[in-house]
């Protein structure tokens, strides 16, 4: 059959015509080949986040109050709203991520149902200045750093809670999240710059030397849970470090919204002090160096190590320990971690056996993911996320057999 | 550019009544501009409205760029949130439904681009599982599903401008004019994009067993067309062989 051949070509173009009218038959909603959409969950989640966005807007410090600084940054703002809407109107493809410069301040390391700006977030996906990001009824992991030449780089990995939102403030060396509803916990390790990680709450920030804290915000105080390092309280909004009073830890914290950084309560009792919870648990590493720098098998690695109970243990120790895990130890630990996390919660007894299969691509990434026999689809999708930053032997394929039991 | 002169190029493209009724898609009446200012201005209600007005055409359009997929109900939302947050930004200057396709089809790439940098998930069904009853469908039932499955894999293969041109022309039955609207861009490129979408896809059925079959049993149909006696007329593409056997592929 030649490209020349008319019989051919319009053979060709009646059996395109032929099928193209089949698929227009069977993919619609309502031909019953399709699974139809469920649209009284899709209107039911689709006004609750409209709900959501439509809450008033968390009051501002006094105005009399705010820094001059403040002005051009809420006209930077505004502005790149007003960037991120021209994209949605009149870029034929919608991409914001392209069409706003703003620069990275972090990632996704995993969890379900966040959302960047309204937008499903992933895995990997990037954290920009200006982002807000809101999680639903799941717990996220993010992580994020900010440098600067002379006094180096902070790294910091947080935990969203529940149905948390936080806005990623432009705050020069220093790495500010608005906490906007919600509660997070941080992990954060700084090399030099001192309050290289903040958390404001209205008028209140808590700026954070090296430390591992929990800011939660309740309806007119912020509460702040320290376990280990440092925290000083004072006004949000300053570009300078704070002069307040330095908090060591353990400390229970108690701030008024509206008070501008006074007023705390401090509570240096251990045992009024909420335990902390191990990042790694939720799927990240403590903040390091090497997980910045996203080094191949060495973070992830790294991340093994932290999932078998290692957290805490100097990251020196783990990069080394990475050489030697081999891909289908960590492939196995990861899906293991998913499906113990996806165990459906009841009183029947579930022991899951199945094997994974990895194929990678001439870049080393994983292409595909195999289960045999497949496994709870929130699991495979938690082990697909898990492995979406892997590296390893080009081209190809190796497997691992995981049983789980309670 | 030679392409201008190829009849195909031509070939099928003008909107005609009777196709876009063909495609399904059905002349709607003007979004009211009153409905849409008060969900404009955050009222839940017309917003609601508009939504049950329009969930259907959304989720057509989502399913035809994306396929059968677990996550249509996650994008069919992302869509109606992203309408919410804009409206206030909708002038009026194109019809309400043009807009609409815009954002959905925005929205649908944003999520391929975000789904592409994640490994693949392959479902494999084991071998020892028994088959649901159920399932067991006639062969021609089995085999016009593959012919399906086979289709979707190659307009995933298409480039996504020609996808997008082709699932709004082909599938949505969209006159160029209006696509062109939709992707901003001239007429005449959405036109060559259609042409080169055809072409390609014409050509990559050789790469899909379950449509290779297609094009040669209609191939040696119209060569046994060629080779009938003189006397008989000479047969249009459109006949009533090849209409029915368009039908017993939609079948």
């Amino acid at each position: 059959m030649s490209e020349h051949d008319p019989d051919a070509r319009g053979a060709q173009s009646d059996a395109l015509d032929a099928v193209t009218s089949a698929a227009r038959t069977a993919w619609r909603p309502d031909s019953g080949e399709v699974k139809a959409p469920d649209w009284e969950a899709i209107e039911a989640k689709l006004f609750a986040r409209i709900d959501q966005t439509s809450l008033p807007p968390a009051p501002l410090p006094d105005t009399a109050r705010r820094p001059l600084w403040l002005v051009p940054a809420a006209a930077l703002g505004i502005a790149a709203a007003a960037a991120a809407v021209f994209a949605l109107r009149s870029d034929d493809t919608l991409t914001a991520s392209t069409t706003t410069p703003r620069p990275v301040a972090g990632e996704i390391r995993g969890g379900a149902h966040v959302r960047i700006d309204g937008i499903s977030g992933h895995a990997g996906d990037s954290l920009r200045i200006g982002a807000l990001v809101e999680t639903g009824e799941h717990e996220a992991v993010m992580s994020g750093h900010r440098s600067d030449p002379e006094s180096g780089t902070t790294h910091v990995s947080w935990l969203l809670e529940p149905r948390a939102r936080v806005r990623l403030q432009e705050g020069g060396e220093r790495l500010t999240l608005a906490l906007e509803a919600g509660a997070l916990e941080a992990d954060v390790e700084s090399v030099r710059i001192k309050e290289g990680f903040a958390v404001d709450a209205d008028t209140v920030r808590v700026a954070v030397h090296g430390t591992h804290l929990r800011v939660a915000r309740q309806e007119r105080e912020l509460v702040v849970d320290l376990t280990e390092g440092v925290v000083a309280i004072g006004e949000a909004g300053s570009v300078a470090p704070l002069r307040g009073e330095e908090i060591k830890a353990p400390a229970h914290i108690v701030v008024p919204l509206d008070g501008h950084g006074h007023g705390a309560k401090v509570d240096r009792s251990a045992d009024h002090v909420r335990r902390a919870r191990a990042l790694a648990r939720a799927g990240i590493p403590r903040a390091s160096r090497a997980d910045s720098t996203r080094s191949g098998q060495a973070a992830h690695a790294s991340k093994e190590a932290h999932a078998s109970g290692e957290h805490g243990k100097p990251a020196a120790h783990k990069r080394t320990a990475a050489k030697t895990v081999a891909p289908e130890a960590r492939l196995g630990a990861a899906v293991r971690r998913c499906i113990i996390e996806h165990m459906p919660q009841g009183s029947v007894r579930v022991v899951v056996d199945t094997s994974a299969r990895v194929e990678t691509d001439r870049d080393g990434r994983v292409r595909a993911l195999r289960f045999n026999p497949p496994v709870h689809p929130s699991a495979q999708r938690c082990a697909a996320d898990a492995l979406r930053d892997w590296r390893a032997d080009a081209n190809t394929t190796f497997e691992a057999s995981v049983h789980v039991e309670p | 550019m030679a392409v201008f002169s190829h009849p195909a190029f031509w070939a099928g493209l003008a909107p005609t009544p009777v196709r876009r009724i063909v495609h399904g898609v059905r002349a709607r009446p003007a979004e009211d501009p009153e409905r849409l200012a008060r969900a404009a201005r955050g009222d839940a209600d017309a917003f609601r409205a508009i939504f049950r007005d329009h969930q259907n055409d959304v989720a057509r359009l989502v399913m035809r760029m994306l396929g059968p997929r677990p996550d249509v109900d996650d994008v069919i939302q992302e869509v109606f949130f992203q309408v919410f947050r804009s409206l206030k930004d909708f002038q009026g200057k194109s019809k309400f439904s043009t807009w609409l396709h815009r954002v959905t089809v925005n929205v649908v790439l944003m999520h391929r681009r975000a789904q592409r940098s994640r490994p693949m998930l392959v479902e494999e069904t084991p071998q020892d599982v028994q088959r649901d009853p159920d399932e067991c469908l006639p062969d021609e039932e089995v085999a016009r599903r593959e012919r399906l499955r086979a289709f979707q894999r190659l307009l995933d293969r298409l480039p996504e401008k020609k996808r997008i041109v082709f699932v709004l022309h082909e599938l949505e039955g969209l006159p160029p004019a209006e696509i062109a609207r939709i992707v901003e861009a001239p007429v005449l490129t959405v036109r060559t994009r259609l042409f080169y979408a055809r072409r390609e896809l014409e050509s990559m059925f050789a790469d899909e067993p379950a449509l290779r079959g297609v094009s040669k049993s209609l191939t040696r149909e119209r060569e046994a067309k060629v080779s009938a006696p003189p006397s008989k007329p000479r047969l249009t593409p459109v006949t009533p062989a090849t209409a029915r056997r368009t039908a017993e592929v939609t079948r």
